[in-house]
């Protein structure tokens, strides 16, 4: 059995994840005591399932995701490549790759999506952003894949932030950001900007190791959240958001494990306004151009 | 099926809609379907009154008063605004 640390939680597993730092008991805080598990079964063509509660499809329509119960778990079905029984409520976590799929594909779908879905199921709040720390605090960039988030978090770490979570950000009750795990996910064009070693992805993003000094290995208290919004040629690069449509931002990019959960609905929606209260969005619709990033850290940097 | 519209019918917020106000506007959640809706100021005010108002039209009344606008403006819209939220199973129009 190996032990790693993953989003402030001990990672125990049968197989080798290169990304993640080894679980340090002794260094370890006394917040890291919950223990997530990871199995790795044999492949294994995917058996016929009803009963989908929610589905994510692809660009042509086809089905990338579904998520339905079965039995005392729930089945998270990465067509094509792998599946994830996920103990209710739990941590624990069974991986059924498909026919010809690579593990380490699965691991990052472990990593990425099925982890943040468990995470969210337990109790806590992991929403689809990156995060760095700053001398003033953590800093979270919210948005749709393809947004900008990872380019803005690298941009930020070449200048000396550390690192506190590349794709998923886990918040505690504290409003604190707990780092998930030290990778830059990079697409071909932004990777070559900051350099680190190299790493394929699943999904064509580059993995990147930032080196030690950029990486935060402690909860870091949040200083701001930005959703990313389409640049508007002539208006501010940051506004503040209405009310409304800064607490739908958080809302559309909580991960989620089960939909039909009414009392993790319920416990989202209130941590989720109190959060949107006490740290309202600003909305960011900075140019999408390298060459423009650090202008968007000096106007970071320049707000009270 | 919902009743057919009358202003001497009252709202009544569903048991499974969930409202948050957030400086000013609102987000609402339909525990029915997991769907969320925003409402902007003037939104959230309508919402404000027709879910603590005896009836739709007393609702309209007290929105004139605050917004000192015609009745019969504030009733299209009130009248939009119902059918749209009854619609989406956010409230349920009872009788009266």
């Amino acid at each position: 059995m190996r032990h790693y640390t993953v989003f402030g939680l001990r990672l125990d597993t049968d197989i080798e994840f290169p990304d993640l730092p080894g679980w340090d008991e002794e260094g370890s805080p006394a917040t890291r005591r919950t223990v997530a598990t990871f199995r790795l079964s044999p492949s294994a063509p995917p058996t016929p399932h009803k009963g989908w509660v929610f589905e994510v499809q692809g660009n042509d329509g086809t089905s990338c995701l579904s998520i339905g119960p079965a039995a005392d778990r729930m089945l998270l079905r990465f067509h094509g490549l792998a599946d994830f029984l996920v103990a209710r409520g739990e941590l624990h976590v069974e991986a059924l790759p498909a026919p010809g799929s690579s593990v380490e594909s699965v691991r990052h779908l472990f990593l990425d999506d099925v982890l943040p879905r468990a995470l969210s199921a337990s109790g806590r709040t992991v929403l689809h952003a990156s995060a760095v720390e700053t001398d003033r605090g953590a800093i979270a960039f919210i948005g749709e894949s393809g947004s900008g988030k990872s380019t803005l978090a690298a941009s930020f770490c070449a200048s000396g932030a550390r690192l506190l979570s590349d794709d998923g950000v886990l918040l505690d009750e504290n409003s604190r950001i707990v780092p998930a795990y030290p990778i830059h996910r990079l697409w071909p064009s932004s990777a070559p900007v900051f350099g680190g070693g190299q790493v394929p992805d699943s999904q064509t993003k580059q993995r990147l190791v930032p080196t030690g000094s950029r990486w935060s290995s402690s909860p870091a208290p949040l200083w701001r959240l930005f959703f990313l919004a389409p640049h508007r040629p002539g208006r501010p690069w940051i506004q503040r958001a209405s009310g409304g449509e800064a607490m739908l931002a958080l809302v559309r990019q909580a991960f989620r494990l089960d939909p039909t959960d009414r009392g993790r609905a319920c416990a989202e929606f209130r941590y989720l306004g109190d959060l949107s209260a006490a740290f309202p969005p600003l909305a960011l619709s900075h140019p999408r151009r390298v060459e423009d990033l650090a202008e968007v850290q000096k106007k970071i940097s320049e707000l009270s | 099926m919902h009743p057919e519209f009358s202003f001497a019918r009252r709202a009544v917020v569903s048991p499974e809609t969930l409202i948050r106000a957030v400086d000013g506007e609102s987000v609402i959640l339909n525990l029915k379907n997991e769907s969320y809706y925003g409402l902007d100021d003037v939104g959230t005010a309508f919402w404000a009154c027709l879910s603590t108002s005896p009836s739709i039209a007393a609702a309209c009344d007290r929105l004139a008063e605050e917004f000192e606008a015609p009745p019969e403006t504030i009733r299209k819209d009130m009248r939009e605004f119902v059918e749209a939220l009854a619609q989406r199973g956010l409230i349920d129009v009872t009788s009266e």
